[in-house]
């Protein structure tokens, strides 16, 4: 599902295609370091599970406490999305955690002051999100920097959350526990939405013209305008999404608390951009793997989960989290080095071979 | 490589001392404790209070740190109560629906809990088994602040107060309760005060610096109301940076500082949740809940202290 500018089954020098299939075979030792840096963190998740397993013994690998660390994945994967989905279109939107805040208000709003029915009020919450989304598009389109323009639009909409709620919170929004605190067959109702996102942007970035453009647009908007396609509708198309999905986290938030705050909390930004940083996204634009957002959230969720269960001070789990950003940095830079490094000796060798015969 | 390798070996030091098992682990009983942040220096001493107690009544005790986030503090509190983690825990609520489900679930699991607030606060129309809710109760905390600012203007401004309103900056329904009895404690007591601007402020330089550029449009202002110790800090700070009198000042809150001020005089009053003093009611109950989990819980209320 992985579908990185370079992966395994890319074609490289040195690499040897095979003549029946046509499919191209890199050398074992750089296969490995590709599978290290593609899938790298599959492996640490499970070498985490195995290892918390052993020290939370008893209480961590029960179903009950997966489905926990499901549940509180939730909210951090759907942020991470909007994260990932804006940089692959190549901008960092920076007014997720405001959208969100503003998009909750105005669902609290519609269903305690107008009472809207739900279905309605959800789809007026997820309005404001594309709408937001929009603005911030046109507004970059202009040529500023998308950084500081989403820094505004980040205050300009945790603004407008506080004014549409009268600056405090909307309490009591007990109808939307089908979608909060609710299991269905064992299962968090968050867990459902999250597999329906993860499952639809998936096939979105992966099998339609549109999603590959919109990735192409964040990877090298330069060569797609030279293809002749317009990059400008998917830069906005980008932000859209992005705004929607954070439209869709806040939305998830209220649920789980009942409470529409127009509180915009920077700390959900942060621990997304953990996970999408910890899946190997690029900040430039273009290079990431959705699935592999999906597991840095569930890594961030299980290290949460069992430094509370171990009763660890919890300042360490700020630590932790900030050195596991660092060392996934590290760790990507590490093996993309090792793979141009060992692919420009292999290739060299394959030169020198040809020169012989 | 060599670096990652550095990382790899620091992290897998860091996992092998975190493994070192603690007290916590060597306990048949262990007790949770979810205040509303450990950034804030009353909540890390009444943490540190809580532990005092656990540790002579021979349980382990585990402090969580939810940094003001209701869901978090959700998360939390499941992931130690629905692991069987621990046989009880007192939760200091964020957002009280928030924790409807972890309610629900501690009293079907039968680990008792105490939460703040009332029944009907979580959704709830009654007691539950296992569940003593304390109240706080933010109607009387935000009056006793308003009233203490109209008793303040009233003394040393002959009533006739023109009033900087810094309120709460946390956003919940809390805030707002608080907010408006404050309002209408001040205006009970001064009803000739005028709050002139308001604003909100989290911290002291950014209370500070609002109180200063509110003091251009409104220099005749003499007197705060203060939602924390932060902004009253910062108030009294921009008031003398701009050489005026010292003004009629009340906080919520408490801190030591505060109150030292509060004794020498250049902060009228500060009133707060003597949350110090309703730990060992609380922790008590707890413990008690502990051996009877089945029995419906007690409703408590937390005190609130007033210095001046």
């Amino acid at each position: 599902m992985s579908h990185d500018a370079i992966s395994a089954g890319a074609p490289s020098g040195g690499a040897t295609q095979g003549a029946a299939t046509g499919q191209v075979h890199l050398p074992l030792d750089v296969a490995i370091l590709v599978f290290l840096r593609d899938r790298g963190i599959f492996v640490l998740w499970a070498l985490l599970l195995v290892v918390f397993s052993i020290w939370n013994h008893p209480y961590f690998a029960t179903i009950n406490n997966a489905m926990l660390i499901l549940s509180a994945a939730s909210l951090t994967a759907i942020f991470a999305a909007a994260v990932a989905v804006g940089l692959f279109s190549g901008a960092l939107d920076l007014s997720l955690p405001g959208v969100a805040a503003l998009s909750t208000c105005v669902v609290g709003v519609l269903l305690k002051q107008f009472g809207v029915p739900v279905p309605l009020a959800l789809l007026a919450g997820l309005g404001v999100g594309m709408l937001c989304g929009l603005v911030n598009g046109y507004i970059v389109l202009r040529g500023l920097n998308p950084l500081i323009v989403t820094i505004g639009t980040l205050s300009v909409t945790s603004g407008l959350a506080a004014l549409v709620v009268g600056g405090y919170a909307i309490s009591g929004l007990f109808e939307l526990e089908f979608m909060g605190a609710a299991r269905y067959f064992g299962i968090p109702s968050h867990a459902y939405i999250v597999a329906l996102v993860y499952f639809a942007l998936t096939v979105f970035l992966t099998r339609t013209r549109h999603g590959i453009r919109m990735r192409a647009v964040g990877g090298n908007a330069e060569a797609v305008r030279r293809a002749g396609l317009s990059d400008q509708r998917y830069k906005i198309l980008g932000f859209v999404i992005s705004a929607m999905l954070a439209a869709l986290g806040g939305i998830m938030t209220m649920a789980l608390v009942f409470e529409a705050s127009p509180s915009a909390s920077p700390s959900i930004l942060f621990t997304a951009l953990t996970a999408v940083f910890l899946a190997g996204v690029s900040l430039a634009g273009g290079r990431g793997s959705l699935p592999r957002v999906l597991i840095g959230a569930l890594v961030l969720a299980t290290i949460s989960d069992a430094l509370t269960i171990a009763g660890v001070q919890p300042y360490w789990a700020t630590v932790t989290t900030g050195l596991l950003m660092i060392g996934a940095l590290v760790f990507d830079k590490s093996m993309t080095e090792a793979i141009s490094a060992r692919l420009v000796q292999v290739s060299t060798l394959s030169v020198h071979e040809k020169g012989k015969k | 490589m060599t670096t990652a390798r550095i990382l790899s070996v620091g992290l897998m030091l860091g996992v092998a001392g975190f493994a070192s098992p603690g007290p916590v682990l060597a306990q048949d009983k262990t007790m949770a404790f979810s205040p509303l942040s450990l950034d804030i220096p009353a909540m890390q001493g009444l943490s540190g209070a809580l532990g005092h107690f656990a540790e002579e009544a021979g349980i382990g005790y585990m402090t969580l740190d939810p940094k003001f986030d209701a869901n978090t503090q959700a998360q939390q509190l499941s992931q130690v109560i629905e692991t069987g983690r621990v046989s009880g825990a007192w939760a200091i609520t964020i957002g009280a629906p928030a924790l409807r489900g972890v309610i629900q679930r501690a009293v079907e699991s039968g680990i008792p809990m105490v939460v703040s607030g009332r029944p009907g606060d979580y959704g709830f129309t009654e007691a539950l088994p296992g569940i003593a809710f304390s109240d706080i109760d933010y109607e009387a905390y935000g009056t006793t602040i308003g009233r203490e600012l109209g008793n303040c203007i009233a003394e040393r401004l002959a009533g006739q107060g023109r009033v900087f309103f810094l309120g709460d900056t946390s956003g919940n329904e809390a805030a707002g309760i608080t907010d408006s009895f404050g309002r209408k404690g001040l205006e009970t007591a001064a009803p000739n005060a005028v709050i002139v601007a308001e604003n909100l402020a989290k911290e002291r330089l950014e209370s500070q610096q609002k109180v200063s550029q509110m003091l251009l449009a409104h220099g005749d202002a003499n007197a705060v109301y203060a939602s924390n110790d932060e902004n009253a800090m910062g108030a009294l700070q921009a008031f003398e940076a701009a050489g005026l009198p010292t003004p009629c000042i009340v906080s919520g809150g408490g801190s030591d500082e505060v109150l030292g001020f509060v004794e020498s005089g250049r902060i009228y009053a500060a009133a707060g949740f003597d949350f110090a003093g309703d730990a060992y009611q609380n922790f008590q109950t707890l413990l008690a809940m502990m051996e009877t989990p089945a029995a419906l819980g007690p409703i408590l209320s937390i005190p609130i202290k007033l210095t001046k």
